[in-house]
């Protein structure tokens, strides 16, 4: 008899093995499983949908066609359009919050991002990010300049000053007439050479801008453009063309220090 | 003009320096929680403060997918990239009012009060201490416990403590006086915050360090949420389904531009304003 050697050997008749004990899943409960949630996420400004609207009026057929970002962006945070002064204020206002340059953080950081190879939604989440932080340090700098505003006593703070009180003055004097065809005769400028970003902050305030959610928001949108367009001159990767020793750290322990 | 100073890192010719050590010379058998408790100042660890930092970690491991900073991770993500979800979720831990960044509040309060009370103090100068910071600074983070009776993240931390010997370092001691304050004074009970605050205090981080500490501790749980919900969440969490969206908008108008248009006949053609002005 030939044996096949790959043949397994004789075995008992195959019988099924019995089944094995099932084990109930565990349930595993806990406060999410327990407590009542609301089932649906509330929709207060958008109306979701193919007619899309916002604060009820429809985009595709109404806002798009007789309407501007500016006012778009006052819609949204306001719940109503503005009046024509308004929107031109709000215009004033977001030009002269706009500039931010390079070597300001968020600017200097959205360009940084270019340099390490982001990709362009990481970019403009880090513009994002740094615009934020400069919005909530610039509005808390100028949270005194705001209190002035609602009750002027005594000086305008310093903090909402002109470093150079005689630049600009036309730029001011502009702004004070509009301020006060805008606002009213008494709603100009006050007698002091206030910078250029707390002309910004005055007409949001003037405009009934409050709160921080809102008027950030409204500092980080005017600025996002710039600081991107900035960051878009900057190829990626680019590291040679990075000043990495501006400013000039010096590296020091219990050691040593770096040159 | 004076140079700014950093004392974190430096790429060297044949190894580079953290934080004052040569990275492949004396840091060479540290751990990756050595090295991040060397980046807050923290250099020189035990085998049993070490221990510490493991169960924090261990007791923040409590990463349900419907624990809103994780499902804030999880939104983030679902359009298929884990970074976004993972950093950009993790800006909310800056709070104040919840989540691990309250730990730099918390343990600023345990320094204040642990200052101001001595090493042996009663139960009564606690008491006090506790009153006056309420007064003076405001609320003491740490406390509350919103959905149950205990905090089950703190039961847990107690008993990987039991035999610990930071048991016997000042404000961990303290925790039970101020506990006791604070459900007298507030009927709040503690979570598990004050008892991180207590640790990281006693281990000799600067309290407003506490936070980010605490955040980069429980990374894993943000890490996980966002790599799964990377790979498969984009259907559910891109954009929810129109019948999940309670609208409560304003309801359908016509805007005056438009209602101008169509009074003189002349919509179709009306001009769209400007932005100039």
């Amino acid at each position: 008899m030939i044996v096949d050697p790959f043949e397994p050997p004789p075995t008992a008749p195959f019988t099924a093995p019995p089944p094995a004990p099932t084990v109930a899943p565990h349930a595993y409960r806990g406060p999410f499983d327990r407590e009542a949630w609301p089932e649906r996420l509330t929709a207060h400004v958008v109306s979701p949908g193919d007619d899309a609207r916002i604060h009820g009026y429809p985009v595709a057929g109404d806002l798009a066609r007789f309407y501007g970002i500016a006012e778009l962006a006052w819609l949204a945070l306001r719940g109503t359009l503005p009046t024509a002064s308004e929107r031109a204020a709000l215009d004033a206002a977001l030009v002269l919050l706009a500039p931010v340059h390079v070597g300001e953080a968020p600017s200097h950081a959205a360009l940084l991002s270019r340099i390490a190879g982001a990709p362009p939604s990481a970019t403009i989440a880090i513009a994002a990010v740094g615009l934020g932080e400069q919005a909530r340090a610039e509005h808390a700098r100028l949270a005194g300049f705001l209190d002035w505003l609602a009750a002027p006593h005594g000086p305008v703070p310093i903090a909402a000053l002109a470093d150079d009180a005689t630049a600009h003055r036309d730029a001011r004097a502009w702004l004070h007439g509009q301020l006060r065809s805008w606002f009213g005769p008494d709603a100009g400028l006050p007698d002091a050479p206030l910078s250029r970003i707390a002309c910004g902050h005055l007409l949001l305030h003037r405009l009934g801008m409050r709160g921080a959610l809102a008027v950030e928001t409204l500092l980080v949108w005017a600025r996002l453009p710039a600081v991107i367009a900035e960051a878009a001159h900057t190829q990626l990767g680019a590291v040679r063309s990075y000043p990495a020793r501006l400013p000039d750290y010096q590296y020091q322990d219990d050691h040593g220090a770096s040159p | 003009m004076t140079r700014p100073i950093q004392r974190i890192g430096h790429i060297g010719v044949d190894d580079n320096r953290f934080c004052g050590a040569a990275v492949f010379a004396d840091l060479a058998a540290a751990s990756q929680v050595d090295l991040l408790a060397r980046a807050f100042g923290l250099r020189h660890l035990s085998a049993s403060d070490r221990d510490l930092l493991r169960f924090i970690s261990l007791a923040l491991s409590s990463p349900d997918a419907r624990v809103w900073p994780l499902k804030l991770t999880r939104t983030l993500a679902s359009y298929g990239n884990p970074f976004a979800g993972f950093f950009g979720a993790q800006l909310g831990n800056s709070s104040d009012r919840m989540g691990p960044g309250t730990t730099a509040a918390a343990a600023t309060s345990l320094a204040w009060i642990r200052d101001r009370v001595g090493a042996a103090p009663t139960a009564a100068a606690v008491a006090e201490a506790v009153a006056a910071h309420s007064v003076e600074r405001g609320r003491i983070a740490g406390f509350g416990v919103p959905f149950r009776t205990d905090d089950e993240r703190l039961l847990g931390l107690r008993r990987l403590m039991a035999d610990h010997p930071a048991r016997h370092r000042a404000c961990w001691r303290l925790i039970a006086p101020i506990e006791q304050a604070m459900r007298a004074a507030h009927g709040l009970e503690p979570n598990i915050v004050i008892a991180m605050a207590a640790i990281l205090v006693d281990l000799g981080l600067v309290p407003s360090r506490a936070g980010l500490l605490v955040t980069l501790l429980m990374t894993h749980t943000f890490a996980g949420h966002a790599v799964e919900a990377a790979e498969q969440d984009g259907p559910w969490l891109a954009e929810l389904p129109s019948a999940a969206i309670d609208d409560r908008s304003h309801p359908a108008r016509r805007s005056p531009a438009a209602e101008a248009a169509a009074g003189t006949g002349s919509g179709a053609l009306a001009p769209r304003r400007s932005l100039a002005w």
